[in-house]
């Protein structure tokens, strides 16, 4: 940006760190930045809400189950008589962590696969492309359903489960960027000048997908949360008392004619406050990325 | 045979009381045990059938969640074992004996193709008589030529490994020969005396006669004849039957299922989603025959799938899931008719005895104090909202059967924390530094942990457990935290039913990744084969839905039982499985919640063991 003096004189521009840039962009965009508040909200909610309200989540107490809110259990209770309250906040915790586990384990893998195949071409190019194409025709739900009958299913395996099936689509995005950076002119000198590709790729590609990737990597996050609640909701998550967003709405489903809103309605709110948070915040991420929308 | 559907025990016997003299010792024995009614009692309470009753029309009624009718072949493997199943089936293909009926149990001879049979010889030959009359619907008559055919298909199917009522020492092991004077009589000459209750009541009752004249081939171009006369030929046609049976595609146009003589035949089927639609069989000829022109059987992967279809009316006959169940008065109040259906099966969780965990499970004070645990009253009030009876044996505590060790009457093991600590305490358990007890004291003395658990060894066990099912979940997790409270750790394994079925049972072979199975619903059924609470299939050496449970005492009083024909030989047998802890025994939660329309008739009194019987429906216009 150009400053000009009271007298019309021009000025040096005021040096901007990429950073400050980065964040005045994305404060602009007024709904990422809710999301932003959002998602900060739900993480203390879940990993500082259980400091704060203390609530036993491991044992069941079935004398009061599905307890209508009170003074002693500010959200009702679940069917087997836990703090509904509390199940949400220790939920949270698992369900944050497996969206943000896949996001970063998905978006890094593809992002190095995509990277490779994108630069390296040719023969390897078509194998690990083909390779994508052959696993994005399964769906899933196969790899948890056969995992969870294999092996004991835990927030990692699901993170990894999850994320086996995630990173696909960033492969094919990180591939097409690599394909067209490849061919600008600073990769071209660098090659001239003899560097190796593992430099090439790590000192040149690499850090121009990154954009890109992490804007996409939001949006994994968002699915990973949705996966996750489906996998729970179908009684495939870890075992109690282990518990998630996505459970708790299964479980509140089967009382959906009892009147027990409060086994329903917050988990599903959350989630959808989590997803639609994450996915704002992709956005923000995106104008940030676009150069276009930066001042310069 | 499965768990929550698989095999059956009960009872009714009462009708052997006029046997002829040759019998008359054991009748009279029977006698001074049998049930003062002759009717188990019904369960709930009546429900309003409006309008006036038709002849004609289709009814539906909706299977339990995941349960899918699947298999046509009146001789069902392990993965068809299934009350459903077989009821449907049986609808088809007369059993010998038709068990049970409108709220009654045990074999209802007015209804079956055989007359009460007599026993003579000291119980060792037992003799049968078919009623004549009866036909197939390509006009044959039904004779002893069918049940002939019917041995010779159960001994292949038994050679193939294929037949899942079999047990080792049971039909046909302990038949020696059967002979068949005539087309209407056949005469089993057995290897040892039986009981008569027993043998009519769990094996006789195995017997379909098949339709020989269509059924006896090798292929489907092959004209039937007599392959099946000698065990090689019996495999081949049981070989081509069954081949048949797996064929889903081909259930309403293949021949060989059109040939009945049950007052149903197959009219249409859907391989994708097992709706299932049958017909009256016009050429019916025995009793009962049916007033409704067909019938649906609709299966769901929900409950909210399946109560939304009894809402809009596509099932006539559904049922209400018990996390529903305060919603029994809206319904009331819409006109449906909500009918506890309270029935005669046992529910068992199995140990692992030959897993992973056995060394603990294989302990007695370790069962017994698990047992301790489970806090029956609770789970039945709470989680099941009354819909469910106690079970602390291999006979739950149905109202009206005498058939319950009176001993068994009350639990031998009351929910008491406090005295599964006392008998984990004494027998060197203490306090680890987690919160789960550790063997202080190993060794196998009467105060030390038990053969094959080393001192520091946790008290941990693998809970492998049925998924989808809330109000089950609720009680498996009420009894880990009870576990949990007297320092025994119970790691949660949710699977899927489908999955539990194969993993489950004897391990190794498979993943191992249980210690403890607990199966939602119910671990035995009665009435489809087996309508008393013998325990062999279950409980008996070589047994597999009792995780390899293998007690020498309790194979001696099962074995006596089914040569007694007094009821203390089955009261021993019970109450030693129950004391023993054989398994654990859990509350039997109602076969469901009937929810039916107000137009649908003749459904009530429910059957004890859980058959649907269509024949008697009716449907009602204004």
């Amino acid at each position: 940006m150009i400053a000009e003096s009271a007298g019309g004189e021009a000025q040096a521009p005021t040096p901007t760190s990429m950073w400050r840039q980065a964040i005045a962009t994305y404060a602009e965009n007024r709904l990422a930045l809710a999301g932003l508040v959002v998602l900060v909200f739900l993480l203390l909610f879940s990993f500082l809400g259980p400091v704060l309200y203390h609530t036993n989540q491991t044992a069941t107490s079935l004398i009061n189950e599905n307890l209508a809110p009170s003074g002693s259990h500010l959200l009702g209770t679940t069917p087997e008589g836990r703090d509904e309250l509390g199940r949400l906040m220790v939920g949270g915790q698992s369900t944050i962590e497996v969206g943000l586990g896949v996001g970063l384990v998905a978006t890094a893998f593809g992002l190095v696969y995509g990277s490779v195949a994108g630069f390296v071409g040719g023969i390897v190019d078509v194998v690990m492309m083909r390779i994508v194409d052959a696993l994005l025709s399964i769906p899933y739900l196969f790899f948890v359903v056969l995992l969870a009958a294999l092996v004991q299913v835990n927030l990692l395996v699901l993170i990894l489960v999850l994320s086996a099936v995630s990173w696909l689509s960033t492969a094919r995005l990180a591939r097409g960027e690599t394909l067209s950076l490849r061919a600008r002119d600073f990769v071209t000198a660098s090659q001239g000048f003899g560097s190796r590709v593992r430099h090439v790729l790590a000192r040149h590609i690499t850090p121009n997908l990154l954009g890109v990737v992490v804007v996409n990597g939001t949006l994994k996050v968002a699915d990973a949360i949705l996966a996750f609640a489906a996998v729970a909701y179908l009684g495939l998550g870890p075992a109690p008392p282990a518990t998630n967003w996505g459970e708790l709405i299964s479980a509140g489903i089967n009382n959906l004619f009892d009147g027990y809103w409060w086994q329903l309605w917050p988990a599903g709110v959350l989630i959808v406050a989590m997803v639609l948070a994450v996915n704002v915040i992709g956005d923000g991420l995106s104008d940030v990325v676009e150069v276009r929308l930066q001042k310069r | 045979m499965r768990i929550d559907s698989s095999r059956p025990a009960r009872w009714r016997w009462q009708q052997l009381l006029t046997v002829p003299a040759v019998t008359c010792a054991a009748a009279l024995a029977i006698s001074a045990w049998a049930p003062a009614s002759a009717s188990a009692k019904t369960s709930g309470n009546a429900p309003t059938v409006k309008g006036k009753p038709i002849k004609g029309g289709v009814a539906s009624y909706a299977l339990p969640i995941g349960d899918t009718f699947s298999w046509m072949l009146p001789l069902e493997n392990q993965a068809n074992y299934e009350n459903y199943e077989s009821n449907v089936e049986s609808g088809m293909w007369r059993p010998l004996y038709v068990v049970g009926g409108a709220g009654t149990t045990g074999v209802n001879y007015p209804m079956s193709i055989g007359q009460q049979p007599v026993y003579s010889h000291g119980n060792t030959v037992v003799t049968v008589k078919l009623n004549k009359g009866w036909k197939w619907s390509d006009g044959t008559p039904v004779t002893s030529s069918d049940v002939r055919f019917f041995f010779a298909l159960e001994a292949a199917a038994v050679k193939a490994g294929k037949y899942a009522p079999y047990v080792s020492g049971e039909m046909p092991n302990d038949i020696a020969s059967v002979s068949y004077p005539n087309a209407y009589e056949f005469v089993i000459h057995l290897k040892h005396a039986y009981s008569p209750n027993w043998f009519t009541g769990n094996q006789l009752t195995w017997i379909y006669p098949l339709p020989a004249q269509a059924w006896d081939k090798t292929c489907a171009s092959c004209k039937a004849g007599n392959d099946a006369a000698t065990p090689a030929g019996a495999g081949k046609v049981f070989s081509f039957l069954y081949k048949a049976s797996e064929k889903l595609s081909t259930y309403s146009s293949n021949p060989l299922w059109k040939t009945v003589d049950g007052p149903w035949v197959i009219k249409s089927y859907d391989p994708t989603t097992s709706h299932t639609v049958l017909a009256a069989n016009s050429k019916y000829t025995g009793p009962g025959k049916p007033h409704l022109a067909g019938y649906q059987i609709y299966s769901f992967s929900s409950d909210t799938a399946e109560l939304d279809a009894v809402r809009s009316g596509v099932v006539d006959f559904g049922y209400l899931p018990f996390s529903d169940a305060a919603q029994v008065s809206n319904y009331k109040s819409q006109g449906f008719n909500v009918v506890p259906w309270t029935y005669f099966y046992n529910e068992a969780v199995e140990f692992g005895y030959t897993g992973p965990w056995k060394a603990l499970v294989s302990q007695l004070y370790i069962r017994q104090a698990l047992q301790h645990l489970v806090d029956q009253p609770l789970y039945i009030s709470k989680t099941l909202h009354g819909y469910g009876i106690p079970d602390y044996g291999i006979a739950p505590d149905y109202a009206g059967s005498n058939l319950v060790a009176p001993a068994l009457r009350s639990n031998p093991y009351p929910y008491s924390p406090s005295a599964a600590s006392k008998l984990l305490a004494s027998h060197g358990w203490a306090k680890g530094t987690k919160g789960t007890d550790v063997c202080k004291k190993p060794g196998t003395g009467a105060s030390e942990c038990g053969a094959g658990i080393k001192k520091g060894a946790p008290l941990q066990i693998q809970l492998m457990y049925t998924t989808g099912v809330p109000s089950f979940l609720s009680q498996v997790e009420a009894f880990q935290t009870a576990a949990a409270s007297v320092g025994i750790s119970l790691p949660l394994n949710g699977q899927t039913q489908n999955t539990m079925y194969s993993i489950a049972g004897v391990c190794p072979p498979g993943p191992c990744k249980w210690g403890i199975a607990a199966y939602n619903g119910y671990m035995w059924d009665f009435g489809q084969y087996q309508t008393l609470p013998g325990g062999l299939n279950q409980f008996g050496k070589g047994n597999y839905w009792a995780g390899g449970y293998n007690s020498p005492a309790a194979d001696a009083l099962i074995a006596a039982d089914h040569r007694s024909s007094s009821l203390s030989a089955l009261y021993a047998a019970e109450t030693y499985l129950t004391k023993n802890v054989a398994s654990l025994f859990w509350p039997l939660p109602d076969y469901e919640i009937v929810l039916a329309k107000n137009n649908l008739g003749g459904w009530y009194p429910l059957s004890p063991y859980a058959n649907y019987q269509v024949s008697r429906w009716y449907l009602t216009k204004p």
